[in-house]
């Protein structure tokens, strides 16, 4: 019995291989990783304790202002708190609340999505209209209302995002997984005898996963914007917890003669959403088994 | 304990077309009425045009579809009273498009050990050897074990796909297409290696096909579905000589035609 040739090389690339030779993503994992790194470390990296106020040292300007003094490289706030202290602890809460609401919005809206697209009928109607209810809904009201409600808090702020952020998830994965489920493979594995959570595990979850992962990360950075804006507008994260939204908005009054405020948490925060979504959208081109050659 | 492997009788499957949110739902009768059956050792074929439910039919007798109307009895059983592992060792299906019947995030090893895995009845210790033995019975050389999907040729996806039906030795295997998908070199081989595996393991088959010349040379009866309904069944000999049926005369006369301008000079 002879053998067709294959078609291509059977050496195979890894994914570490694919992984770094990507521009994209090794910049936004550097980036991503440098902040988590700030945040984890915030203790031991933080110049000095982001409370403690100093009413004599109110709005010192950064370092590279010739009023700036290296004590306070950033600068000091209104109630003269260092500035870069409060910038890396910020950092805590903008990755705890981005990787909080993607969680609890990624299961929910993965769970909806999948079971949608591989039952169908009756499951798929009635999760297509939790989706059609959801995108009804503009998220930043219903999220204002609800946080002015219950009152603003870290655990109320991740609650309320994750609650609100399902929608796209929920659309991807059920296009995705009505995709795969027509796949002859999930056909095979059911005449093999698997049963319907094993192949939800092994066939299509593998199969939807890179979807997920871009998904994720979109909703990480849509949710650190929205805790921004939530902060801004005084209904998110209390202080004097320090959130960069919350710094931004506590920047504002003073933003004509003091524009440092604002500029620093504003480019912390720009950083942080582009490098999220630069590790996303070359998740996506990695993982796709075309290029696995 | 009985010959019949397979004993379909009136099946009927009915697909709901919706027209949309508001307006009615439309029926489409997709298999109509069909008995057929199969002894142990037969090869029937069925042929019918694409869109006249064969593909409906074979999920059917594989217990992928539950059929709208009529039994479908596996040796002598019900489907619906078979188990799900126990059916899979009954019946093994092998798709039409090797591109879509693998699944292109696992290796070759690990899609070949799924049925071993499935039914758990065997030590962990022999499964690598089992799944060796079937590649080899089925002519993938053994350093494709680690290889993916795509780093395979279609041919070589198709055999990977019988050693994942094979490997737990079932009785009945339903091939729906099997070749058609293939380049025409590699349409012979398979077709060989699937005739060699019939007489080696004593499986019975059920080959869906559009191709006659690949019916002629692999079935022992053919089945001939026009619109969901069967119109014709005969041994093969007897159907391609005497063809009653106006619709099996058409399909014959517009398929085994080797010169068509010989064929315009007959008419
Ligand atoms: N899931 C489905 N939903 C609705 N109609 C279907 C579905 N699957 C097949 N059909 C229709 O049923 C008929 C028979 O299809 P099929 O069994 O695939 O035919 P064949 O395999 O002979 O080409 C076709 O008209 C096809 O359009
Ligand atoms: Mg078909």
């Amino acid at each position: 019995m002879t053998i067709e040739p294959s078609s291509t090389t059977p050496k195979s690339s890894s994914v570490y291989t694919r992984f770094v030779g990507h521009q994209g993503v090794m910049v936004g994992a550097f980036i991503v990783l440098s902040i988590f790194v700030l945040a984890l470390f915030a203790p031991i990296l933080a110049p000095h304790d982001p409370y403690n106020q100093d009413l004599l040292a109110r709005l010192i300007p950064p370092v590279w202002d010739s009023r700036g003094s290296w004590e306070h490289i950033f600068g000091t706030d209104h109630l003269g708190r260092d500035y870069l202290s409060r910038l890396i602890y910020g950092a805590r809460i903008s990755l705890l609340i981005g990787f909080g609401a993607a969680i609890i919005s990624g299961l929910i809206g993965t769970i909806m999505g999948v079971m949608a697209g591989y039952f169908g009928g009756r499951v798929d109607m009635v999760v297509t209209f939790l989706i059609t209810v959801r995108l009804s809904m503009p998220v930043v009201l219903v999220a204002l209302a609800v946080v002015a409600i219950v009152g603003g808090s870290l655990q109320v702020v991740v609650m309320v995002l994750g609650l609100l952020l399902w929608d796209r998830f929920a659309v991807v994965m059920r296009t995705s997984t009505l995709q795969i489920r027509s796949m002859d493979y999930v056909a095979a594995s059911q005449a093999v005898g698997c049963s319907t959570p094993r192949i939800l595990m092994t066939e299509i979850m593998p199969n939807v996963v890179n979807n997920l992962i871009v998904i994720a990360t979109l909703e990480m950075a849509h949710a650190i914007i929205l805790e921004a804006a939530l902060s801004f507008l005084g209904l998110g994260v209390q202080p004097p917890l320090p959130s960069w939204g919350l710094m931004v908005s506590e920047g504002k009054d003073m933003m004509l003669f003091e524009p440092w405020l604002i500029t620093i948490p504003g480019v912390a925060l720009f950083l942080l959403v582009l490098a999220i979504n630069l590790m996303g959208d070359g998740v996506r081109d990695i993982t796709a088994p075309e290029n696995r050659n | 304990m009985t010959d019949l492997m397979v004993e379909a009788t009136g099946v009927i499957k009915d697909y709901k077309i919706s027209q949309g949110l508001f307006r009615g739902k439309e029926i489409l009768r997709a298999v109509d009425k069909v008995s057929l059956s199969v002894s142990r050792g037969e090869t029937l074929a069925i042929v019918g045009e694409s869109g006249c439910g064969k593909t409906t039919l074979a999920k059917i007798m594989l217990g992928l579809l539950e059929p709208d109307g009529g039994v479908v009895k596996l040796c002598g059983k019900p489907l619906n009273e078979i188990s799900r592992l126990e059916l899979a060792k009954l019946v093994q299906p092998i798709f039409q498009d090797p591109y879509s019947s693998l699944n292109p995030r696992k290796t070759i090893g690990s899609i070949i050990t799924l049925p071993l895995k499935v039914q758990g009845d065997l030590s962990p210790e022999t499964w690598k050897q089992r799944v060796l033995t079937t590649m080899d019975l089925v002519g993938l050389p053994s350093r494709m074990l680690e290889q993916f999907p795509n780093q395979l040729s279609g041919g070589q996806r198709q055999r990977v796909a019988i050693a994942r039906a094979l490997i737990n030795r079932p009785k009945i295997v339903i091939c729906d297409e099997p070749t058609s998908a293939l380049d025409v070199s590699v349409q012979s081989q398979i077709l060989n290696l699937l005739n060699e595996l019939r007489k080696e393991l004593e499986l019975t088959y059920v080959l869906i096909s559009h191709n006659l010349a690949v019916v002629e040379h692999m079935a022992t009866r053919v089945a001939v579905m026009y619109f969901g309904k069967k119109v014709e069944e005969a041994e093969t000999e007897q159907l391609f000589k005497n063809p009653k049926h106006d619709y099996t005369k058409t399909l014959l006369d517009s398929i085994l035609v080797p010169d068509p301008r010989s064929a315009r000079k007959n008419n």
